[in-house]
């Protein structure tokens, strides 16, 4: 009876209409408008009137671009594969064993992936280009080292730039299997390895796969890497974007639109083979008793922390140099030695509004992107169907847009009635919000998939309302799950970059847009000095966090 | 009482004329401004000491972004002046800048300048070759365009160019090799197979500063740069090198943006960074070029010293992705 009267309530009745109304709404405003100009400008041309496919037969003519669809389908795939080999054992590790220094190294995984991508690649030049400190210390050994220019190059610095990516995704995983399972598997006379292959593994599996095209899809959209690590010999699709879109004679951005729906087009693909290969193996857990951790001492302690260091200091690495760069004296655009405050003391009052922006704007973003990402990923996960599915889509594709591409269509679309939003803060945020939001849905739905429902069927059957029940049950249990992916968008946004740069008038720069634009404007001192603040600021902020909900939040 | 009243009269004159000469310029003046730290907050700080009632907004980034984002923000813009960015540049992006004849432009050279006045030089740029003498012995450097297709590349690695597709100034670089050997007549044919042959010598950067950063480095031994960049390294075993068979000068220019905000601040803007105290002052404290033929460069080889080639400027900018396509056919092969 009363489920009968649930199934003819009118729709507008119904809450989850309205949110899903109101995401729509979002996403249409400020993701589906801004592109159709790009969707349009791709099939159009300077040469023709009309629609037209020139564009497209142009990229698949001419080996310059058809060539660069291959080289960033492999420097995304290669990546992706060996950011599991390395995110999977730290994460089982990290999760199983009494790891010494297990806080530090998981901070360093985490920083690690903020390193501005520009900064990252510029780093390791400093140490394993042709003449950095490495290769020239080995050289006097005899010892040659492989170039870092190229597809080697670029896929060992995204690997190492994306594995925790990995690393995160899965060790939630693995925290949250129930713990019966696995002595059942003991009881029934599963040796150590048979359990982890046949047991654990799949349970963690449709993370690792979340990981995975995460990765896939950073690597994909990354630009600073191959743009600087690739040169003539290894052009990526990002990196031809951006030379069509921002060409200082005169690109040609019909070209360029049609890239970047290229690039949208694989990573739906990609998306659409990890859901279907998700969907087919989906695990429900209840994760009332989550495993024991397993305490080794001695020489096995020693020997299960060194794998987890060497990977997260190798990792880090970049930004140690960066950091202890920005204390050496500088001559017109580069490092010379010596110790000194100089490139701090140099940056002066302007400092200060710099930082005020990059955290008015990024804890602003954050409050949306933490409401916006609990319903979307409950609409997504549970109430499955094709909202689901379409909001699923929309949401990834900010993820796939270059940042300068999406910066671009803001410009243009915002800067005529009725919404004028260019020069404004309000454009920062919302680009936030857009191009962020990813990692928390995705986290959310990934902890969300693992919940068994029956605890808000429960609530349900004792009476209280959907909606009653989504924030008090739900949302509640959801939150580990949505504050991981909540600190990691957060973190994403203080050194987001691309869209931000296109967007900012100036007076509204933040941390990381003022520390490229010195590097560029060959200032490299201050800039040094600016992205150490940067990564010291985001590290005190990760720890507190870690400190302060003693464990409760997994980041 | 006549009296007075003439010397009333003369005296509120007086006050007219001098405001009008010290017309209190207010208000704010945005301009985009790819230039170095140095001499961009330099200038700007000058012009705020001159026109103190003006606030100055300055967004830094590279060229490239700044002229997308004024193309992006046309229909409402918000800057007013792009200051700096290569002639080739400006000269693509012509469409959303407009026209303003400054009062020195007598004493600018004509192919300095926009025939319809859309962008002024400021600062002519002519292109070198820069070299680390710790990768290469100084008798081995070339010291011509053509020696460039004689190269080493085994002995001394590749030389560094920046991307003539997305830097103006290495599509300024790529002209000046097919302009200086080859004849209109036959588009150049001549001067393309010469960069055929010093393609394959070359390593092209993604970015335009690395072109130099790179040779400084120890990256590349060789680099083909802009002179501004090059003879900011002080250092011995930094090597600038004029090209001996001829090379371009193409200066970097001011523009007022198209229906910008502030027309007035815009235009005074140019008057001032064309004038005789900020071209001397950018030459004495940062060693830009200047483009008046009354500043007399200091710590500069002369123009008149350098060999200079004729640059074919409208080909340059109604040929442009012709010759994109064409570097882009070549490289691939």
């Amino acid at each position: 009876m009363l489920k009968r009267k649930n199934l003819t309530i009118p729709f507008y009745m119904d809450p989850w209409f309205w949110v899903k109304l109101i995401v729509f709404v979002i996403f249409i405003l400020f993701l589906v408008w801004p592109f159709s100009s790009i969707i349009i400008n791709a099939f159009k041309s300077s040469k023709a009137d009309g629609f037209t496919m020139a564009n497209f037969e142009k990229f698949f003519k001419k080996k310059y671009y058809y060539g660069a669809l291959k080289n960033s389908v492999s420097v995304s795939v290669v990546p992706s594969l060996f950011a599991i080999v390395l995110g999977v054992p730290m994460a089982y590790l990290m999760t199983r064993y009494n790891v010494w220094g297990k806080k530090v190294w998981h901070v360093l995984a985490i920083l690690s992936l903020m390193s501005p991508p520009f900064l990252g690649a510029y780093a390791w030049i400093m140490m394993f280009g042709r003449a950095g400190s490495v290769t020239t210390f080995l050289k006097n050994y005899g010892i040659a080292i492989p170039t870092i220019y190229g597809f080697g190059g670029i896929s060992t610095v995204l690997t190492l730039k994306l594995y925790p990516y990995i690393y995160m995704y899965t060790s939630g995983a693995m925290e949250s299997i129930d713990s019966s399972l696995e002595e059942c598997a003991e009881n029934l006379g599963s040796g150590k390895l048979r359990r982890f292959f046949t047991v654990t593994m799949p349970v963690v599996t449709p993370s690792i796969t979340a990981g995975a095209l995460v990765v896939f899809m950073s690597a994909l959209a990354d630009f600073g890497t191959p743009m600087l690590l690739g040169g003539q010999d290894f052009r990526t699709l990002p990196v031809l974007i951006y030379n069509e879109y921002l060409s200082e004679i005169g690109g040609n951005g019909n070209l360029a639109s049609a890239i970047s729906i290229i690039i949208v087009i694989i990573t739906l693909v990609m998306l659409l083979v990890q859901k279907t290969y998700v969907g087919r193996r989906n695990y429900i857990m209840s994760a009332l008793r989550p495993p024991k951790m397993i305490e080794v001492h001695g020489f096995r302690r020693f020997l299960v922390t060194l794998p987890v260091f060497l990977i997260s200091f190798v990792s880090f690495l970049p930004q140690i140099v960066v950091c202890a760069s920005s204390f050496q004296h500088t001559n017109y655009s580069s490092f010379t030695g010596g110790f000194t405050f100089e490139n701090y003391q140099n940056l002066g009052s302007r400092l200060w509004s710099t930082m005020r922006n990059t955290f008015t704007y990024s804890l602003t973003a954050m409050v949306f992107i933490v409401l916006i990402g609990i319903l979307m990923s409950y609409v997504i996960v549970r109430k499955k169907g094709k909202t689901g599915g379409i909001l699923d889509m929309l949401l990834m594709a900010p993820y796939v847009i270059p940042g300068s591409v999406l910066g671009l269509c803001y410009i243009v679309t915002f800067n005529v009635k009725p919404l004028v939003l260019t020069g404004t803060a309000a454009i920062i945020i919302i680009s936030y919000v857009i191009r962020k939001l990813p990692y928390t849905v995705r986290s959310a739905s990934a902890f969300l998939m693992q919940m068994d429902p029956s605890v808000e069927e429960a609530s349900i059957n004792l009476g209280v309302p959907p909606m009653r029940t989504f924030w008090k049950v739900t949302a509640r249990l959801m939150l580990p799950g949505v504050f991981s992916g909540a600190i990691l968008s957060w973190v994403t946004c203080i050194n987001e970059l691309s869209c931000s740069i296109m967007l900012s008038s100036g007076k509204n720069n933040t941390l990381t847009i003022e520390a490229y634009t010195n590097i560029v404007r060959n200032s490299v001192g201050s800039g040094a000095a600016l992205s150490a603040i940067l990564t010291v600021t985001s590290a005190v902020i990760l720890i507190i966090c870690l400190k302060v909900s003693k464990g409760k939040i997994r980041v | 009482m006549k009296k007075t009243l003439a010397l009333l009269l003369t005296l509120m004159m007086i006050l007219a004329l001098s405001a009008t000469a010290f017309a209190d310029y207010s208000g704010t003046l945005t301009i985009y401004s790819p230039h170095d730290s140095d001499p961009l907050n330099d200038g700007v700080a000058a012009f705020e000491a001159a026109y103190p009632g003006v606030k100055v907004e300055v967004v830094a980034d590279g060229t490239s972004n700044l002229v997308a984002k004024i193309a992006a923000e046309s229909a409402a813009p918000v800057a007013d002046v792009l200051w700096g960015g290569g002639a080739d540049t400006l000269a693509a992006y012509k469409s959303y800048f407009q026209p303003y004849k400054p009062s020195s432009i007598d004493l600018i050279d004509p192919s300095l300048y926009d025939a319809e006045y859309y962008w002024i030089g400021e600062s002519p740029l002519p292109m070198v070759f820069i070299a680390n003498t710790n990768l290469i012995p100084e008798d081995a450097i070339p010291t011509t365009w053509k020696e460039l297709a004689d190269w080493d590349v085994d002995k001394y690695g590749k030389i560094a160019i920046a991307d003539p597709t997305s830097s103006g100034s290495a599509f300024t670089q790529l002209c000046t090799m097919i302009f200086l050997y080859g004849e209109e007549a036959d588009d150049y044919a001549a001067g393309w197979e010469l960069v055929g042959q010093i393609m394959p010598k070359l390593e092209v950067k993604n970015s335009s500063s690395l072109a130099h950063k790179d040779i400084f480095a120890g990256e590349n031994a060789l680099g083909i740069t802009l002179e501004k960049a090059a003879i900011k390294y002080t250092e011995d075993f930094m090597k600038v090198i004029y090209p001996t068979d001829g090379t371009s000068a193409v200066p970097d220019g001011v523009a007022i943006v198209k229906n910008c905000p502030n027309q007035e601040l815009a235009e005074l803007f140019v008057e001032f960074v064309l004038g005789h105290d900020c071209q001397a002052r950018q030459n004495a404290e940062w060693g830009r070029r200047p483009i008046r033929s009354d500043v007399e460069p200091v710590g500069l080889k002369p123009l008149s010293e350098i060999v200079l080639m004729n640059y074919n400027f409208d080909y340059a900018a109604n040929n442009a992705s012709d010759i994109k396509e064409m570097w882009q056919d070549m490289l691939v092969g």
